[in-house]
């Protein structure tokens, strides 16, 4: 069997990524958008998944990348590139889903219903109109779920929302996280052995 | 008979982290070792693997937006003054409060109309 090898990882001392950031200090326009475009994929990925909520996901990628850019003058390279733009829409996300958990629309439960992700039927339409043979998670088995990993302690929440993404390695969210690999690996263990039963009771495997 | 739970953690462990690709290859041999001889551990796999791609495909997102319009328009509130670009992050995070603000004013002056109608209409105004 052939496993995929994730550690691959190029760091900022990278010549090529000292480059792009020399450029885009200088006020490189192109530059910048393409850094944009080659990691909006990943931040937004980030971001939903921390606020399962597409607009706010929008907004803190957004502020993101105008701080992403205000602070490349003062970015050591201690990390790669990907890693710490990926520390800072972290950081914003989960401070956008504190403001937001403390906000009386929330606790009243007003936002959501505008909210198209917590539609259960809007989802399974969206999801047959992007890809009608698709085989996913109906849109009540998907609720569950997500009410589940809300459930899980923060550490472990954390850690399994970044290692749901395929681009980033335990290497990699450790470097985010600022944790030791064996913690990483540890903690994913430790969230799905806690969701595993749950997922059992509730016939989602 | 079961096993006492760092036990479990401790032969558990790398089975997650094989799911995930991230094992050497002296862990590689120590683990299909395992998987060859131990049933257990091939259901344990089985399940941590479930878990794992139940959990990715919830967590992805439905529609990712075009990255191309975002750079533009990342550029654009970058171009701007830096008091633009506060009012423009203002406009954005309060635009759904704003609007359900706005509902509840219009709910509010469509009754008060209504209630001024009919008390016009019994001729008490």
């Amino acid at each position: 069997m052939t496993l995929p090898n994730r550690s691959n990882l190029q760091f900022a001392r990278d010549p090529e990524e000292q480059q792009r950031i020399r450029r885009i200090v200088e006020g490189d326009a192109d530059a910048f958008a393409n850094l944009i475009e080659d990691f909006h994929p990943m931040a937004f990925g980030l971001a939903y998944r921390i606020l399962l909520h597409q607009e706010d996901a929008e907004e803190v990628v957004q502020d993101a990348f105008i701080k992403i850019h205000a602070a490349m003058r003062s970015f050591r390279g201690d990390s790669s590139l990907k890693t710490w733009i990926l520390r800072i829409v972290f950081r914003l996300s989960l401070n956008r889903r504190r403001d937001r958990s403390r906000s009386t629309w929330y606790k009243l439960g007003l936002q959501h219903r505008n909210d198209k992700q917590y539609n259960a039927q809007e989802i399974e339409t969206q999801i047959q109109q992007i890809n009608p043979e698709s085989e996913c998670v109906s849109a009540d088995d998907r609720r569950k779920i997500l009410e589940l990993i809300d459930e899980l302690p923060g550490a472990l929440r954390e850690v399994l929302l970044l290692n749901s993404m395929e681009e980033l390695s335990y290497e990699e969210i450790s470097r985010v996280l600022d944790i030791p690999i064996g913690t990483v690996s540890s903690r994913i263990y430790s969230a799905r052995r806690k969701l595993l039963p749950k997922f059992r009771r509730y016939e989602l495997v | 008979m079961q096993q006492l739970p760092w036990r479990k953690k401790k032969r558990e462990m790398p089975l997650s982290a094989y799911v995930d690709g991230e094992l050497n290859n002296r862990q590689l041999m120590e683990i299909g070792e395992d998987l060859v001889l131990n049933p257990k551990a091939r259901e344990a796999l089985d399940s941590l693997s479930d878990v794992k791609f139940l959990v990715e495909d919830t967590l992805a997102p439905i529609q990712i937006p075009n990255s191309k319009e975002v750079a533009a328009n990342i550029w654009k509130c970058l171009q701007a003054p830096n008091k633009t670009i506060r009012s423009l992050k203002l406009y954005n995070r309060n635009r759904r409060r704003n609007s359900a603000a706005m509902i509840a004013s219009i709910g509010l002056l469509v009754t008060a109309g209504i209630t001024f109608a009919r008390f016009r209409k019994r001729r008490l105004v």
